[in-house]
């Protein structure tokens, strides 16, 4: 005890300063922003979803390929116009491009398992879901063009994404 | 400098700051709760068309969406919000009447004999195909369960609910007509759990619910878009 109470008189210590505390936090938050890619891709397209009750929510670690179909966004409709377009990744692309999209997102699901066995990383590709995100006054005609598509590149397992709700 | 008491303190107040931005951060790159959606297999591209021929017109039971997003089922004009009672009812075809779907009575023999002949393929089959034999056996020692279970009421239905859509058609109602025909089937072994287990369909166990869509199988075909 005479360690602590006892002894010479403390010397005084100077206070951490703190100024610099932001600068360091604002640092990493830019690190993040840069480093970190973030899991939603930017819309191009302007969705609303419908609204189901029956639904169901896919399995974690599924593997899913997004193609989102709407009217392109303000800043966008003087480039592609206000019909409904299809977005893959963050780009708004043409119908004919979807079968490279979902090779190129099969190839990467192969990848991703490429260490643990091909095997595995084949059946995951041939699990891959392909989520739709419509928006709700789509006219049915372009979805079932995009569906047909999806058929031509045998990814034949669809998720309709849709609120939950009445 | 004057000479200060006691440890100086570290200046707290800037950590209310540092939380906050991670905060932002988590709520900005986190994944926000999953989507739910609905699911739905196409079919595989062949050069056969599906035999749709064969199935016998009463077995049919035809939706329509016109460009105008109304609804017509069995050729009538309906509402939305009725489309599962009309569904069930077709379904369950209590009456038999001759224009309404088919089904017949399943037997145990029929079903014992699937099992042995699923046994048999699992006995001989090579190694690459073993977990897809044992599902399938599994799947049919299932199917006899659920007949053990839930009796008469498991029947072996012909029908195919044919979903028709126009190209002009909003893909709202498109999704709302698919929801309203899960719901139908949804109802169905909702009220068979009721009658047969006493409980509703949120209170069963994964097995009980997968025997409930083997009873009530869902057979929802899309035709292609029309002009």
């Amino acid at each position: 005890m005479s360690k602590f109470d006892g002894g010479k008189k403390k010397r005084a210590e100077p206070g951490i300063s703190t100024a610099s505390l932001p600068d360091i936090v604002f640092m990493l938050l830019f690190f993040f922003m840069v480093a970190t890619k973030s899991k939603d891709n930017e819309s191009s397209v302007l969705v609303s979803l419908p609204t189901a009750v029956e639904t169901g929510k896919l399995e974690d670690k599924t593997p899913t390929a997004y193609i989102q179909l709407g009217i392109p966004v303000k800043s966008l409709q003087k480039i592609y116009g206000d019909k409904t377009s299809i977005q893959l990744n963050d780009a708004i692309k043409k119908k004919e491009d979807i079968r490279q999209f979902l090779d190129e997102k099969k190839a990467s699901i192969k990848a991703n398992y490429s260490d643990v066995s091909p095997e595995i990383g084949a059946s995951k590709a041939k699990q891959m879901v392909v989520c739709l995100k419509v928006d709700k006054k789509t006219k049915l005609g372009v979805v079932s063009e995009v569906k047909e598509e999806l058929r031509d590149a045998s990814a034949l397992k669809v998720n309709y994404i849709v609120n939950e709700g009445k | 400098m004057p000479i200060r008491k006691g440890a100086p303190e570290v200046n707290a107040g800037s950590m209310a700051d540092i939380a906050f931005l991670l905060l932002i951060f988590f709520l900005v790159t986190s994944e926000m709760n999953k989507e739910s959606g609905m699911f739905q297999l196409l079919p595989e591209k062949s050069n056969e068309t599906v035999d749709t021929e064969k199935i016998k017109e009463r077995n049919i039971i035809e939706v329509l969406v016109n460009n105008n997003n109304l609804i017509l089922f069995e050729g009538n004009l309906v509402n939305l919000d009725e489309i599962p009672v009309l569904v069930k009812e077709m379904i369950l075809n209590i009456g038999d009447k001759k224009n309404w779907p088919e089904s017949r009575a399943i037997t145990q023999e029929e079903l014992q004999a699937i099992i042995n002949k699923n046994k048999q393929n699992l006995e001989n089959a090579d190694e690459s195909k073993v977990k897809a034999y044992t599902k399938r056996l599994r799947k049919s020692e299932l199917r006899l369960k659920a007949l053990e279970v839930f009796g008469n009421d498991f029947r072996k239905s012909n029908h195919v609910v044919n979903m028709q859509a126009t190209q002009g058609s909003e893909y709202k109602t498109y999704i709302e007509l698919k929801d309203k025909l899960k719901q139908a089937y949804a109802s169905l072994r909702n009220d068979l759990a009721k009658r047969k287990l006493g409980r509703g369909w949120d209170d069963l166990t994964l097995e009980e619910k997968e025997m409930l869509k083997m009873v009530y199988k869902e057979n929802i075909s899309e035709a292609p878009v029309i002009q």
